[in-house]
C-alpha cells in the first residue's frame, strides 16, 4: 500500500506542556485509521499540526513520500488534507451551499454564482449518499446534518485525506451508523480517513488500523483485526483505575418533584415540554440525551436562572415558583454547570473571590451584615483546596492560573462544601483526566450517601450507566422514558436519545 | 516585607508602559508640529509645577478629574462603561444650582450638604436611562449615554439662556449663588476649594465599598463575569443599576463641586470636556485610589497645557490627543506586552552576544 | 408645498454624510469589528479634506486627502484591535478622543486659529441639465453636491459587494464565525483590514462632505454625533447596505425637519435635541431583535501562529 502522509519525530510544546513527544505516524491511501487516546493525550494537536494550524517544534512531514512544509491550513488544503473539527466550522447564518463553497466560490462574471453552488452541493450529496438541503440555513439544521455539511465541504475542497475529530461525540447511535456507512463509501472511492476518538467500540467497528497516544507519546500501533478492546484500553489508559460502582441505597423522602413543566425560549420555541420527574434522597438521577435537547434549559429552570416556566416544581415540598437563585442556594440547591468558565468561576479573580461565589449571602461570611469577612473566606478556601486536592494550594492565584481539571475540582469542591440537599451536576467530568474523574464520581457518591440527591446530566453514556440509580431520557425537550439504570442497554438508550422507541414498544 | 514584595509583583505595569509610550508618541507629534518635544514637555512641567500659581492651577484642574475618573472607573469595575459623565456632570451642576439659588437665606451647614445631595441626585437621574435601556432593550449603554450628553448640553444651554439667565448678563450664565452655598476656598487668591478633599474622601469610600462590602464584591463579580454572577445568585440587573447610579452620583458631584467652588454660578459650557478626560483618568488608574494619582497627572497635563497657549503653536488640545493615545494603548495590553517582550528579547540576545563575544 | 420641497432637498443633503458613514459602519461591523470609532474617523476625514483643499487649492484633491486621513486613522485602530486584540469599544472611544484632540490642536498649528479653520475651496454643486428644470423633482435632485450624486453608485456598489460577491460572502463569515475562515486557510486579519480600509474610505467621503461639501471650512468636533447616528442606522438596517441607507435617510430627515423648525420656534435647543433623541429611540426599537448582528462583532480574535 502507498503511504499518503507520514509524520516523523513530531514534538510540540505549549509553554511547559508537552502535547506531542517525538511522535511517528503514517497513513495509507484508501485506509480508515483511528487515532485513539484519552482527553488531552495530544491527538487533536497532532492532527492540527498535520492540518497546518500549529507548527511543530521539531519533526518532519512527508506527503506522497516527499518532504513538505505545511505552514498553514492553506498548504494542507492544497495537498488535499481536510479536517472536520469537533466544533463545526460552519457559519450558522449562511446557507448550506454558501458554507460548502466558502473560500472556493463558483463565479460568474466576477460575481458569486449561488445557483452553481447549490447545484454542486446537490451533486456531491448524491454521489456520496450525504443528504442535505442546499438552500437551508445551517443554523436550522440538526447536528447530524451539520456534520454531513462539513464532510461535503471537505469533499468540495478536494479532500484526499479526511481528518474527523471525535465525529461521534454529538451523534446518536443511529446517526453513528449512518456516518460509518459514509466513511466506508469514502474509503471505497480511494480516500483516506483519520478518525480521532477515545471510543473503543467504534474504533473496532470502523478502522483498519489504530494508533494509540498517551500523554503526548505514541504508545502503540495495531491492525484492528489483530487487537481487542481489552488490549486497546490497556494501551490507552496505562494503569487500571477502579471504576466507581453504583452503590444502591434505599431512597428516602422526595426532594424535588417536577410536575408537567414546560418552557418557551425567548424566540417562542417550546424547549421543555411537559416534564414530570422526581428525585429522592440517596438517589442519583441521570439525564441522557444528545446535547441541545433541553438539558441546558432544564438546568436553568432548576437553578432559577430562567423564571418563566409553566407547571409546578416542588423542592422540599415548597413551590419553586418565584424563588430566586440566591434563595435556592441558601436552601441547599447547588449546581455544577456544564461550561464552568462561563457559569461557575471568574477567571481573573483570585481563589477567595471565587470561593465566595454563591456564599455571599450567607451570614457565616459576613461581618456587620454588609461587610465581607475576608479572613474567614481565605481560611475556608485554603481548607477547601486541601480537602479536595486542588493544586497548586495557593489561595493568592487567579483561577486562570489553574489547569482545567483543577478548576473543575475547585468548582466541585466549592459546591460540595455547601453540603447541598439537591445537586445538579452537568457534565461534571468533561475535559478532566481519569484520576480527577474518579475523584469527582467518588464525591457524587458521597453526596448521595450523605442524604442528598444528584441530577446527573451527561453525554457520556458509560458515566450515566455507572453512576445513576435511574435514568431519564430527554429528547426534543420531552422526557421520553425514565427507568432504573440496569433496565436499559446502551443500544436502547441510544435509540431513545435519537427519538426512537424503547424495546418492546415497537 | 515579603508580603509587600509579593503585592508589588502583582501590580500591573501596563499603565506605566502605556503612559511612557504615549509620551513618546506625543513627542513625535510635537516634533511634527515643528517644536522641540523636550522643550514642550519641560514647559508643561514647569507650567504646572514650577510656580505657586501653577501648582494651584494643577489642583484646581485635578479636582473635577478625580470625580470624573472615579465615576468611570467605578462603572468599569461593575462592567458598565459610563460615557455619559459629561452629561451627568452638567445635570448634577444644574440640580445643585437650582437648590443653591432656591435656598437663599439658609445657613452654609444646611445649604452646602443640600446642594451636594442635589448634585448627586441630578447625576444619578441622568445616568439611569442608559443602564435601563441596556437591561431592558439591549441597547449599548455607550451610545445612549453619548446621545444624552448632547441632550444635556443643549438643555443647560436652554436653562442658562432663558429661565436661569442672570439679569443683565451678556453670556449664558445663572445668577451668582448666595455665599452660603460657596465651598470654602483653601488658599488666598486661588479658586481651589475644599472640593478636592471631598474627592479624596470619595475615593477612599469607593475603595472601601469595592474591597470590603458585599455590594462591592457583587459589583466586582458582575464586572468580571455576568453569567457566573447570576449563577451565584447575584441580582445582576439590580447591581448594574446600583453601579451606574453610584457612577452617576460621582459625575454629578464633579459638576456640583465646580459650580459651587470654582464659579459660584452655572455657566454654559463650564466643562471643557472633563467627562471625557475622566475616561482617560479611569483607564489609567482603574482602582479608586490610583484614580486620584492618575487625576493629578492629568491635572498637571491640563494646567501645563494652558501654559502652552502662550509662545507655542500648540494648545491645550494637545493634551486631549495625548489622552486618546493613552486610552488606546491601555486598551491594547497585548501591544504593550508584545513590545516589551520584543525589547527584552533584544536585550537578552544582546547580552548573550556580549557574553559570547 | 415649498416647505416640503425644501425639507426633501435638505433631507437629501443631510442624509449624504450619515449615509456614507453608515455604509462604512455596515462593512466594518460585518467583518467583526465594531463601529464605535466612526465618529472620530469621520471627523478626521472632514479635517483631512480641508487640509488637502487648503494646500492644493483643489476641492477634489481635498476629498482624496480626507479619504487618506480617514483610512490612516482606521488602520491605526485596526492595528490595535485586530492585530493586538484591543478592547474594541474602549479603543474606539480612544480613537474618538484622539481625533477630536488632534484635529483641534492642528487647527492652531496650521492656521493659528482656535475652533475653526480658514475658508478653503469647497466642492461646488452640479446641476443636471433638463432635470433641474423639471418642477418639484428638479428642485429636489436637479442641483446637488457631486458627493450626493456619488452616493447612489456607491450604495449600489456596496449592495453588490456585500450580497453578490465571494468577498461579501467571506466578509459575512468573518464577522459571524472567524474560525471558519481561518480553518479554510484564509486570513481573518486580511479581510478585517480590507473592511477597515473600505470603511475608512466611506467615512472619509462622509467627513469630506461635512467640511468641504456643505461648508468650506472645518469646525471643532463638527461630526457632532453623526458617527453614532451612523452606527444606529446600521443597526436599524439590520447590517445591510440598503437598510443602513434607509436608516441614514431617517436621520437626514430628522435633521432637515429640525433645521426647518428652528426658524419657527423660539427655544431652538429643544429642536436641536431631535436627532439625538431619534438615535436613542431607533436603538430602543430595533436592537432587541438583534437579528443580523454579526456574532463576532466586538470580540477580539487572535489568528493562530
Amino acid at each position: 500500500m502507498q503511504k499518503i502522509v507520514e509524520m516523523r519525530g513530531i514534538t510540540k510544546t505549549f509553554g511547559n506542556n508537552t502535547a506531542n513527544k517525538n511522535v511517528d505516524f503514517f497513513c495509507n491511501r484508501g485506509e480508515v485509521l483511528c487515532l485513539l487516546g484519552e482527553n488531552g493525550a495530544g491527538k487533536t494537536t497532532l492532527m492540527n499540526i498535520l492540518y497546518g494550524r500549529y507548527r511543530p517544534d521539531s519533526g518532519s512531514i512527508l506527503f506522497d513520500g516527499k518532504p513538505v512544509k505545511i505552514s498553514g491550513p492553506r498548504d494542507a488544503i492544497a495537498m488535499g488534507i481536510q479536517m472536520v473539527h469537533q466544533h463545526f466550522m460552519l457559519v450558522p447564518t449562511l446557507t448550506v451551499a454558501d458554507n460548502v463553497v466558502l473560500g472556493r466560490e463558483p463565479r460568474r462574471r466576477g460575481f458569486y454564482d449561488r445557483k452553481e453552488a447549490a447545484e454542486t452541493v446537490r451533486r456531491l450529496s448524491q454521489e456520496y449518499g450525504l443528504e442535505v438541503p442546499p438552500e437551508k440555513l445551517v443554523g436550522d439544521l440538526s447536528v447530524g446534518e451539520q456534520q454531513r455539511v462539513e464532510i461535503i465541504k471537505a469533499l468540495y475542497q478536494g479532500a484526499q485525506l479526511l481528518i474527523l475529530d471525535e465525529p461521534t461525540a454529538v451523534l446518536t447511535p443511529q446517526e453513528v451508523d449512518d456516518l460509518f456507512k459514509v466513511v466506508s463509501r469514502l474509503r471505497e472511492s480511494g480516500k483516506s480517513i483519520i478518525i480521532i476518538t477515545h471510543k473503543l467500540k467504534e474504533t473496532m467497528a470502523i478502522s483498519d488500523r489504530v494508533y494509540v497516544l498517551r500523554q503526548g507519546e505514541m504508545i502503540g500501533e495495531r491492525n484492528t483485526a489483530d487487537t481487542s478492546i481489552e488490549e486497546l484500553s490497556e494501551l490507552m489508559v496505562g494503569h487500571k483505575v477502579a471504576t466507581v460502582i453504583r452503590e444502591s441505597m434505599e431512597p428516602g423522602e422526595t426532594v424535588l418533584e417536577m410536575d408537567h413543566v414546560s418552557l418557551k425560549s425567548a424566540n417562542g420555541v417550546q424547549v421543555l415540554k411537559d416534564i414530570s420527574l422526581s428525585i429522592r434522597e440517596h438517589e442519583i438521577l441521570g439525564i441522557a440525551g444528545v446535547e441541545g435537547n433541553g438539558q441546558m434549559e432544564l438546568i436553568e429552570v432548576l437553578s432559577a436562572l430562567c423564571p418563566s416556566w409553566e407547571g409546578e416544581i416542588l423542592y422540599k415540598g415548597k413551590s419553586m415558583k418565584g424563588r430566586t437563585t440566591a434563595e435556592l442556594l441558601e436552601d441547599g440547591v447547588s449546581c455544577i454547570h456544564a461550561d464552568r468558565q462561563a457559569y461557575s468561576i471568574a477567571m481573573d479573580l483570585e481563589v477567595p473571590e471565587n470561593f465566595l461565589m454563591g456564599y455571599q449571602q450567607t451570614p457565616d461570611y459576613r461581618k456587620r451584615k454588609w461587610l465581607v469577612d475576608w479572613g474567614k473566606v481565605v481560611d475556608k478556601a485554603r481548607a477547601m483546596l486541601e480537602h479536595y486536592d486542588v493544586r497548586p494550594r495557593d489561595v493568592e492565584r487567579k483561577l486562570s492560573e489553574f489547569s482545567g481539571g483543577n478548576q473543575q475540582k475547585f468548582v466541585v469542591g466549592r459546591e460540595m462544601q455547601r453540603s447541598p440537599k439537591f445537586m445538579i451536576a452537568a457534565h461534571p467530568t468533561r475535559g478532566v483526566d481519569i484520576m480527577a474523574t474518579a475523584f469527582i464520581h467518588d464525591q457524587l457518591n458521597r453526596q448521595k450517601k450523605a442524604g442528598g440527591c444528584v441530577l446527573l446530566i451527561s453525554s457520556d453514556l458509560d458515566e450515566l450507566m455507572q453512576m445513576s440509580d435511574r435514568i431519564a431520557v430527554i429528547y426534543d425537550g420531552r422526557i421520553v422514558d425514565c427507568r432504573a439504570a440496569e433496565e436499559y442497554t446502551t443500544m436502547e438508550l441510544g435509540r431513545l436519545m435519537g427519538g426512537g422507541q424503547a424495546d418492546g414498544k415497537a | 516585607m515579603e508580603k509587600l514584595k509579593q503585592r508589588l509583583k502583582k501590580v500591573s505595569l501596563t499603565p506605566l508602559y502605556s503612559l511612557l509610550m504615549a509620551l513618546v508618541i506625543g513627542g513625535i507629534i510635537i516634533l511634527g508640529s515643528g517644536n522641540n518635544p523636550f522643550e514642550i514637555y519641560g514647559k508643561l512641567i514647569t507650567g504646572a509645577l514650577g510656580t505657586r500659581n501653577g501648582i494651584l492651577q494643577t489642583l484646581l484642574q485635578s479636582t473635577p478629574l478625580i470625580f470624573c475618573g472615579l465615576s468611570v472607573a467605578f462603572g468599569m469595575r461593575g462592567g458598565v462603561l459610563n460615557l455619559g459623565v459629561e452629561g451627568q456632570l452638567y445635570m448634577g451642576a444644574l440640580a445643585a444650582t437650582l437648590v443653591a439659588l432656591g435656598g437663599e437665606g439658609l445657613p452654609s451647614v444646611v445649604l452646602i450638604p443640600l446642594c451636594l445631595v442635589a448634585g448627586m441626585l441630578g447625576g444619578a437621574v441622568w445616568s439611569l436611562l442608559p443602564i435601563v435601556l441596556k437591561l431592558k432593550r439591549g441597547v449599548h449603554e455607550v451610545v445612549t449615554a453619548l446621545m444624552l450628553n448632547y441632550i444635556a448640553t443643549l438643555f443647560i444651554d436652554f436653562m442658562t439662556n432663558y429661565p436661569l439667565m442672570a439679569e443683565g448678563s451678556s453670556v449664558a450664565q445663572s445668577e451668582t449663588f448666595p455665599e452660603a452655598a460657596w465651598l470654602p476656598k483653601l488658599f488666598p487668591r486661588s479658586q481651589v476649594t475644599c472640593g478636592i478633599f471631598i474627592g479624596l474622601a470619595l475615593a477612599v469610600i469607593l475603595a472601601f465599598v469595592l474591597k470590603k462590602t458585599v455590594l462591592g464584591y457583587q459589583i466586582t463579580l458582575v464586572g468580571q463575569n455576568e453569567l457566573s454572577a447570576k449563577a451565584a445568585g447575584v441580582p445582576v440587573g439590580k447591581v448594574m443599576v446600583t453601579t451606574m447610579l453610584i457612577s452617576g452620583m460621582c459625575a454629578g458631584l464633579a459638576g456640583t463641586v465646580e459650580v459651587m467652588g470654582t464659579y459660584n454660578r452655572l455657566i454654559m459650557g463650564f466643562s471643557p470636556g472633563y467627562g471625557f478626560d475622566g475616561i482617560a483618568v479611569a483607564v489609567l488608574g482603574s482602582s479608586p485610589i490610583m484614580v486620584v494619582f492618575s487625576a493629578l497627572l492629568f491635572g498637571i497635563l491640563r494646567a501645563g497645557g494652558t501654559a502652552l497657549q502662550f509662545g507655542t503653536n500648540l494648545s491645550v488640545k494637545f493634551i486631549s490627543a495625548l489622552q486618546g493615545i493613552i486610552i488606546i494603548l491601555i486598551a491594547a495590553p497585548a501591544l504593550c506586552s508584545h513590545l516589551y517582550a520584543a525589547i527584552r528579547k533584544k536585550k537578552k540576545t544582546g547580552k548573550e552576544e556580549l557574553k559570547n563575544g | 408645498m415649498d416647505d416640503i420641497v425644501a425639507v426633501l432637498n435638505s433631507t437629501l443633503r443631510l442624509t449624504t454624510p450619515i449615509a456614507y458613514v453608515t455604509l462604512g459602519a455596515v462593512v466594518l461591523e460585518k467583518s467583526g469589528v465594531n463601529a464605535m470609532a466612526m465618529e472620530g474617523t469621520m471627523l478626521v476625514g472632514a479635517f483631512g479634506a480641508v487640509v488637502g483643499s487648503w494646500f492644493t487649492g483643489s476641492a477634489w484633491l481635498g476629498v482624496l486627502t480626507g479619504i487618506l486621513f480617514a483610512v490612516l486613522i482606521s488602520l491605526v485602530r485596526s492595528f490595535l484591535c485586530v492585530s493586538h486584540q484591543a478592547d474594541q469599544t474602549v479603543s474606539g472611544v480612544g480613537i474618538n478622543i484622539l481625533a477630536s484632540g488632534m484635529t483641534a490642536m492642528l487647527l492652531k498649528v496650521i492656521w493659528n486659529m482656535d475652533g475653526k479653520s480658514d475658508v478653503v475651496t469647497a466642492l461646488s454643486d452640479w446641476s443636471i441639465p433638463f432635470v433641474e428644470n423639471i418642477p418639484v423633482v428638479g428642485e429636489i435632485i436637479g442641483k446637488q453636491n457631486p458627493l450626493v450624486y456619488l452616493l447612489f453608485p456607491v450604495l449600489i456598489g456596496c449592495c453588490l459587494l456585500l450580497g453578490h460577491t465571494p468577498f461579501g460572502l467571506r466578509l459575512a463569515a468573518v464577522g459571524e464565525h472567524p474560525e471558519v475562515l481561518s480553518s479554510l486557510g484564509l486570513s481573518v486579519y486580511r479581510y478585517r483590514y480590507i473592511a477597515t480600509i473600505l470603511s475608512g474610505i466611506l467615512a472619509g467621503i462622509g467627513g469630506a462632505y461635512l467640511s468641504i461639501g456643505q461648508l468650506s471650512f472645518f469646525t471643532q468636533d463638527m461630526a457632532s454625533g453623526r458617527g453614532f447616528m451612523a452606527l444606529a442606522a446600521c443597526i436599524f438596517g439590520r447590517w445591510t447596505a440598503l437598510g443602513g441607507f434607509l436608516g441614514a435617510l431617517l436621520f437626514g430627515f430628522a435633521e432637515a425637519v429640525q433645521i426647518r423648525l428652528q426658524s419657527w420656534v423660539q427655544y431652538t435647543q429643544f429642536i436641536r435635541m431631535i436627532p439625538y433623541a431619534v438615535t436613542i429611540l431607533v436603538l430602543c426599537g430595533f436592537v432587541r431583535k438583534r437579528s443580523g448582528a454579526p456574532a463576532a462583532s466586538g470580540k477580539p480574535y487572535q489568528e493562530q501562529q
